[in-house]
């Protein structure tokens, strides 16, 4: 196995790609850290503090989702673009062993990323607003929860995107579907969930995966405002397992599809 | 291409027993069985579309089917670190873009804990030291060739496995390719390699393994392959040609007469030709054995086994 771990870091680090999304996940993030700017002279929130860590309702976060995702997408999208997944499996025919060696290694590394990411956030919003960010602490109100939400979520979002381009083997596909069904596909059935027609069903919208496991770091609470299918939605911890199961279902799924067919 | 430079190793026998691959309904390759020796190069033939590569996939479990392989008595997946044990190159051009040829070797070195300095080693053997740092995106196909073959090299393996490894290569790189395998099968090691240049295959192969539509054709040394075929005749020049004709026609040959009056014959050797002109006083000035080159004993062993056969020449 550390054969196999010692391949997918030197695989991973010696790709242009993996340096350019992991420049522009940070350089997006130290821009978002200037969202700080508008904090400056005047009390700081709770809500303040929720959208430092998420760049502001979370649209940066999704931002930076897709970048780290992409890495995901490339740890197997790239092996069946290029041809290399036959070299590869030839120096580890295993194909557990290998793909338990990407998850692990692209878990790590966007972990680290994504840690990295907040720190800075963090660091540039106590440079700019300064004394009144630092009252707050560390950690003040659910944010302890929020920092290991925005964490967790894009290691969980990278290997859905590595699942992904296991079981298309195609890196287009991946990423369509890695955008498409949280921004888009989600967001449509929990509108249609929200019509009087769907009412008796429409506790479905509490399992769409990607909404429910955003919940892990959400801080904003509903208002009048929300839209009824967008009422529906599980607690953080909830949300965070139901993103979870369809994770392991998917990876469950390219895993032993990677098993069984032909490289 | 540098000078070639590898440990003295052995005991790498290749065993494939039963293997078979159908996709959809078209068996690819039906019930193979051969046995590769190490000491000698072995030749892997087959028309387009017979199944080489398919196999070639099987032994190493790339593809799912049917049947085993065992090299030096152990299944390619329980190898533990296999770089070390056996090389395979399968395609060309099987690389990342960008990614450096000296990384690329890095990488697959990694999987198998090989010193990364060995890339560069391999990177001198194959000739591409003076592109080690160069994207490989713009590599021909004889450079890519190259890399995948210095892949193979990296674990200095006993069983060299190579598909079409003289593909894109130029006549310096063949002839390079050929000694180097020669020399290193020489050393002990196994040689498994397909191939589709025959004249090549006929100067570096001391064994043929020859399949046609999944099955295997020959599996025997590359003088007896020839030998076998009605190409290989027996000329014969007489002045008594007529009677000589009529002598061999009666012990069952096939005897065509050139225009020069040579005699061609087919079904009996050089020797028993000889001996039944001695026999029977029968004044001989010339008599040769015309064996078959590589290509018409090919031809004629694959008549008819051709996956993708063509329907008639130019018009």
């Amino acid at each position: 196995m550390r054969d196999a771990l010692q391949y997918e870091w030197v695989r991973l680090k010696t790709l242009r790609s993996t340096w350019w999304l992991t420049g522009l996940t940070l350089a997006f993030s130290v821009l978002s850290g200037l969202f700080a700017l508008g904090l400056r002279n005047k009390p700081v929130t709770v809500t303040d503090y929720g959208d430092m860590l998420t760049g502001g309702q979370g649209t940066i976060d999704f931002l930076l989702q897709i970048l780290l995702g992409m890495i995901g997408v490339f740890a197997v999208g790239h092996e069946y673009r290029y041809g290399t997944i036959r070299p590869t499996l030839s120096a580890i025919p295993r194909r557990s062993r290998l793909m338990a060696a990407k998850v692990i290694v692209i878990s790590g590394f966007v972990l680290a990323i994504a840690i990295l990411c907040h720190v800075l956030r963090y660091l540039m919003t106590v440079l700019i607003v300064g004394e009144p960010f630092r009252r707050l602490g560390l950690f003040p109100g659910p944010m302890g929860r929020v920092w290991f939400g925005v964490c967790v979520y894009m290691v969980l979002f990278a290997l859905v995107g590595l699942a992904l381009s296991s079981l298309f083997r195609n890196i287009p596909a991946a990423i369509v579907i890695l955008i498409v069904f949280p921004l888009v596909a989600e967001n449509i059935i929990r509108g249609l969930l929200g019509l009087s027609v769907f009412s008796s069903i429409k506790g479905l919208a509490k399992v769409l995966p990607f909404s429910a496991g955003s919940q892990i770091y959400a801080y904003t609470p509903l208002d009048s405002t929300t839209p009824t299918g967008f009422r529906e939605i599980p607690s953080p911890y909830v949300g965070l397992t139901i993103f979870i199961v369809f994770l392991g279902l998917v990876l469950g799924l390219a895993w032993l599809l990677f098993e069984k067919r032909d490289a | 291409m540098a000078s070639s430079a590898y440990r003295l190793q052995g005991s790498g026998m290749i065993e494939a027993v039963g293997l078979a691959k159908t996709f959809g309904a078209r068996k690819a390759v039906d019930g193979l069985s051969f046995q590769v020796q190490p000491g000698v190069v072995t030749g892997f033939l087959g028309p387009n579309g017979a199944g080489k590569s398919t196999t070639m996939r099987l032994m190493i479990e790339l593809d799912r089917g049917d049947g085993l392989t065992k090299f030096a008595g152990q299944r390619y997946r329980d190898i533990e670190r296999p770089m070390r044990r056996v090389g395979v190159l399968l395609e060309a051009k099987a690389f990342h873009p960008t990614r450096t040829a000296r990384n690329h070797l890095r990488m697959l070195a990694a999987a198998n804990a090989i010193a990364p300095k060995r890339a560069d080693d391999v990177l001198a053997l194959v000739g591409l030291d003076s592109v080690a740092d160069k994207k490989p995106k713009s590599f021909s196909l004889g450079m890519g060739q190259r890399l995948g073959l210095a892949a193979a090299l990296l674990g200095e393996p006993e069983v060299l496995m190579l598909d079409e490894p003289a593909n894109g290569l130029d006549p310096q790189g063949i002839t390079w390719l050929r000694d180097f395998l020669k020399a290193y099968a020489a050393a002990g090691n196994t040689v498994f390699a397909s191939s589709h240049l025959l004249a090549e295959m006929q100067l570096m192969a001391d064994h043929l393994i020859v399949i046609g539509r999944g099955r295997l054709l020959a599996d025997t040394t590359i003088g007896e392959f020839v030998a076998r075929s009605s190409h290989t005749t027996v000329v014969v020049r007489s002045p008594e040609s007529a009677r000589l004709t009529e002598l061999l026609a009666g012990r069952g040959a096939e005897v065509a007469v050139e225009a020069d009056g040579m005699l061609t014959v087919t079904g009996m050797t050089q020797e028993q030709v000889g001996d039944l002109a001695f026999a029977e006083r029968v004044l001989v000035h010339e008599l040769t054995t015309r064996v078959a080159t590589l290509e018409e004993a090919f031809l004629e062993v694959t008549a008819g086994e051709e996956e993708f056969g063509q329907s008639g020449g130019p018009s």
